[in-house]
């Protein structure tokens, strides 16, 4: 049977169908929770927007209108509530640790690719320089970035979750990754050619 | 984005391979099922319409911070599509502006002063104009604000008109560039909603590609390995796309026959980067008003989120194979072709597994067929 698409479910949930709407949550959680993870920088609080995202978007069918795609409609929910969590803590993250989930979940899928424990700890020591240089940045420049470059969306997607043109969504990514690029410099990641 | 701003946005190779290739949270089956269901148990208690508006709204509105690479605050603005009347018309524009600046009024005033010199030199002109006023009051505000500016005294020579009319030419030319530049600052403060949405895949140079083995019964677009997303293995979805590549790549339209072609691709760009705006505003379930074929940037990212997967397939081969993808009028890849070394083996098979999830938006043709190598990983 093919797979009804993302529309679809969301035409069915409406009319009261939960199980299409479970289909669209089993669909979108892991992508959802992975953005999650990359804004909050907490699992367990990654878990809990996921899970708040989807109830909030079901409670909210009923102005979907359509006009842009049930998942980056669904994404901005996360981006919203995800930035309402990291607003609403009374201490803000200083520096990345090896625990921190974004970490984690890097290091789990290049253990399965390699055995160089130099190169695996070569791997950590970068994803934490880049996790912190992504922490350094602004709410604004990093949740672009993490959308375009890390969750892999299109300039107009992107633009259609954070509801900016195009043009604002590739200057954030340009200037996340000027000013991502010069803090991994001054910490001695460049690459040949560069100047130091 | 030119190619030093490339490279100033450009991070490490290694740095680069993380950022874009970063896996989801490693979990297993049952915590998924499980998250699942802890959504679906409160689905029941969910109101309608319960969910506040603001969850809802743009999320990070735009700041001091942000800038456009498409529409630099150098370039001019969008004009308006009627342009003034007169040069009295934008001389009173530039005075009814609350926020203009002072220098800019000055401007207007004596472009207003001048217009009336000019006109007062004309003494036909003139003579009709006062049996104008006589003959009837003014009819509108615009034409009594224009009777209240006071005109000096007509001037004794004839050629003079000549030396005031140059005059209030230059005038109009300076009333232009101030109101330009104040259109520019207005347009600079006010959100960049209006400006044009662009082609950060807008291809720039005009390589040429060429294919192996192509169906001779349709028109089919070539890729180049260089016009695709370097690391599409870690695409999660067609829309997984690397912009500042995306930048790079082009297209190149391949007319028949099949074989090596070298056709420019200048038109098919051009067409490509017409259609982009409009695509933006369609719905993505087709209808009137759907682009005839896919656009580039589409293409290339669709191709690209998945090629990853297909060059996984030929691993270990050591010379490239070739597929031709193509893509029905809703979006999906209708067949994939394999030829080359792959072809007739099980590497066919997995390359058409993983080209077939490559998804563009619908559009208006019957097909669209692209051709890519696939190379070896």
């Amino acid at each position: 049977m093919p797979q009804k698409s993302d529309r679809e479910l969301v035409e069915t949930a409406k009319k009261g169908d939960q199980d299409a709407f479970g289909a669209l949550v089993r669909r979108y959680q892991k992508r959802i929770f992975r953005l999650s993870v990359h804004l909050v920088r907490d699992a367990a609080e990654a878990e809990d927007v996921t899970q708040d995202t989807f109830v909030r978007a079901y409670g909210a069918l009923d102005r979907f209108d359509g006009r842009s795609e049930p998942f980056t409609w669904i994404y901005r929910i996360a981006v919203n509530l995800s930035l309402n969590a990291i607003r609403a803590r009374k201490n803000q993250r200083k520096a990345t640790t090896p625990d921190d989930p974004r970490i984690e979940s890097l290091l789990v899928e290049r253990r399965a690719h390699a055995a160089d424990p130099a190169a695996l700890s070569a791997d950590r020591e970068l994803a934490m320089a880049l996790c912190d240089g992504l922490d350094a940045l602004s709410d604004t420049l990093r949740t672009t970035l993490v959308l375009v470059s890390v969750d892999g969306l299109s300039h107009a997607r992107a633009s259609e979750v954070l509801g900016c043109p195009e043009g604002t969504v590739a200057w954030r990514v340009h200037e996340a990754r000027k000013k991502l690029r010069a803090y991994l410099q001054e910490r001695g990641y460049a690459e040949q050619g560069d100047e130091p | 984005m030119s190619a030093r701003e490339d490279r100033e946005a450009r991070l490490p190779e290694a740095a680069e391979a993380l950022l874009e290739g970063w896996p989801e949270p490693e979990r297993d089956a049952e915590f998924w099922k499980q998250a699942e269901a802890r959504v679906t148990a409160q689905l029941g208690d969910v109101e309608a319409g319960s969910t506040p508006s603001d969850l809802l709204a743009p999320p990070l509105p735009a700041s001091d911070e942000d800038g456009s690479l498409e529409a630099p605050r150098a370039s001019p603005p969008e004009r308006p599509s009627t342009p003034p009347a007169s040069l009295a018309e934008l001389a009173r524009q530039a005075v009814a502006q609350a926020r203009a600046e002072t220098d800019s009024k000055d401007i207007a005033r004596e472009s207003l002063s001048l217009a009336s010199r000019a006109r007062a030199s004309a003494p036909d002109l003139a003579a009709s104009l006062a049996a104008a006023r006589i003959s009837r009051p003014p009819e509108s505000p615009r034409a009594a604000r224009l009777e209240g500016v006071p005109a000096p005294p007509a001037p004794a020579a004839s050629h003079r008109g000549v030396f005031v009319g140059a005059a209030v030419a230059v005038v109009a030319l300076a009333a232009v560039v101030v109101l330009g530049v104040r259109w520019h600052n207005m347009a600079s403060d006010a959100s960049l909603g209006n400006e044009p949405a662009a082609p950060s895949a807008a291809p720039k140079s005009v390589p040429v590609a060429t294919a192996a083995q192509t169906p001779a019964s349709a028109e089919v677009h070539v890729l180049s390995p260089d016009q695709l997303p370097e690391h599409p293995a870690a695409a999660p979805s067609p829309e997984h796309v690397a912009p500042a590549r995306a930048e790079r790549a082009v297209v190149a339209e391949k007319k028949s026959p099949p074989k090596h072609a070298t056709t420019s691709v200048h038109a098919s760009a051009a067409a490509s980067k017409q259609q982009e705006p409009e695509a933006k505003m369609q719905p993505a379930s087709g209808g009137a008003g759907v682009p005839d074929h896919p656009s580039l940037g589409a293409v290339q990212a669709a191709v690209g989120a998945v090629l990853g997967s297909a060059r996984a397939c030929v691993a270990g081969d050591e010379k490239p194979s070739s597929a031709v993808l193509v893509f029905g009028s809703d979006g999906h890849v209708k067949s994939v072709s394999v030829s080359g070394p792959a072809a007739g083996t099980p590497a066919a098979g997995c390359i058409r597994s993983a080209l077939s999830r490559a998804r563009v938006q619908p559009f208006g043709r019957s097909s669209y067929s692209v051709g890519t190598p696939i190379r070896p990983q």
